[in-house]
């Protein structure tokens, strides 16, 4: 009988970078630049073929109270990736990252920082 | 034990402190929770307070879509998890037992599928449960708009909420499926959809030219964990619809939107 073949080929990991990977990123810098009196972290859960990552501002001087800024979902092929609406779909990473830019420079997510760090400093 | 007094209303972004105000003050309410107020902190507190009697204190929480006020100090209600539409603390007064309280306003049916709106109760429901680990109890009241029917899946379903109809089966604290524990809370709002008590047969009406339409939806709830669900008094519990002389409904029992709010404000007491 001949030898089993590989019928797989070459398995790699994609070289797109994931949307978790890029909230993870942004949530390290806020970090920096708070003096890491507000942590970004991102929570993953899985349900059914979807993939949920939230983006959490975790204040550990206020016994890890938690935000949750946003919440995006994608499928097994991450983009287009869902911020919910009013916006449909973004179709790669960098309509995903042009998005997220907005969204953490917003005046509205600097109230929140700002109310955060206000009471983390109290 | 003491009894304290929640009210809960969705203002619909509507300018209502004053309404609000007497309406906390005839209700004596002394935690006001407001979902979609727009009204700014210092009018609310100044409108509020400027009634006789009263001594509301704002919550340290952040959240955009909830606004909490207590008549006690802001101290004794401290946010642990928040988003622009949940806000989940733990109500600590002295000489009573701790409490969780969640305040959420979901995802509306004119942005979300009903399966969405599931998933996120699915979300939440695992939320409130770590939260209710890290606090070490289980004494949790959840209120607010679910923007979901007592009976739609997302509330029903064990990986959802599993807000059952009936206290003594939510006495079991947890109900197995699958080998798998989940959390009961008890959904006294089931008493609430119907005409039994007048025209006013739920807390919002929505009318469409479509096959399925329930016009009364029971959207906003309080739901209770066993713990505090045995203590309660369902008689507290009510849909509001007048403040004095001012009646927050039309003559044909409809929340007045044009005046008020679309949402009826709903307020219940807690025996903890």
């Amino acid at each position: 009988m001949a030898a089993h073949a590989d019928l797989w080929g070459d398995i790699a990991p994609s070289a797109v970078r994931t949307p978790a990977s890029i909230l993870r990123e942004q949530g390290s810098l806020l970090g920096a630049k708070t003096n890491h009196l507000i942590e970004g972290q991102v929570e993953t859960q899985i349900s059914g073929r979807t993939f949920y990552h939230s983006f959490n501002l975790v204040v550990p001087a206020l016994e890890n109270y938690s935000y949750e800024l946003f919440k995006i979902y994608h499928g097994v092929n991450i983009y287009p990736v869902q911020v919910g609406p009013p916006i449909d779909g973004l179709a790669n990473e960098e309509a995903f990252v042009t998005w997220l830019g907005q969204k953490l420079s917003s005046p509205e997510t600097k109230r929140i920082i700002g109310n955060l760090l206000a009471q983390a400093n109290s | 034990m003491p009894i304290t007094k929640f009210l809960f209303w969705n203002i619909n972004r509507k300018p209502v402190a004053d309404v609000v105000a007497e309406l906390a003050a005839a209700q004596k309410a002394e935690v006001v929770i407001l979902a979609e107020s727009v009204i700014s902190p210092r009018r609310l507190l100044a409108t509020l307070n400027g009634v006789a009697g009263q001594g509301y204190h704002l919550s340290t929480g952040i959240s955009k879509g909830i606004t909490i006020l207590t008549r006690f100090s802001r101290e004794f209600l401290r946010p642990v998890f928040e988003s622009d539409h949940v806000s989940i603390g733990r109500l600590m007064l002295p000489a009573r037992s701790e409490i969780l309280l969640a305040a959420v306003h979901l995802p509306s049916k004119l942005y979300w599928s009903n399966e969405s709106q599931s998933f996120e109760c699915v979300e939440l429901a695992r939320r409130i449960a770590e939260e209710e680990d890290r606090a070490k109890h289980q004494r949790t009241v959840l209120v607010g708009d679910m923007n979901m029917n007592p009976f739609e899946p997302g509330l029903v379903s064990s990986v959802g909420l599993n807000a059952v109809t009936a206290r003594r089966i939510a006495e079991r604290v947890t109900r197995t499926v699958q080998g798998r524990p989940y959390r009961l809370f008890y959904n006294p709002m089931w008493g609430h959809l119907g005409d039994v008590r007048g025209d006013t047969a739920g807390s919002y009406f929505y009318d469409s030219a479509e096959h399925l339409n329930y016009f009364w939806n029971v959207f906003d709830q309080v739901l209770l964990r066993p713990e505090l669900a045995k203590r309660f008094d369902s008689d507290q519990l009510s849909i509001v619809k007048s403040v004095g002389e001012r009646s927050l409904v039309r003559g044909d029992g409809r929340p007045d939107a044009t005046l008020y709010s679309d949402h009826l404000p709903i307020v219940f007491e807690l025996d903890f």
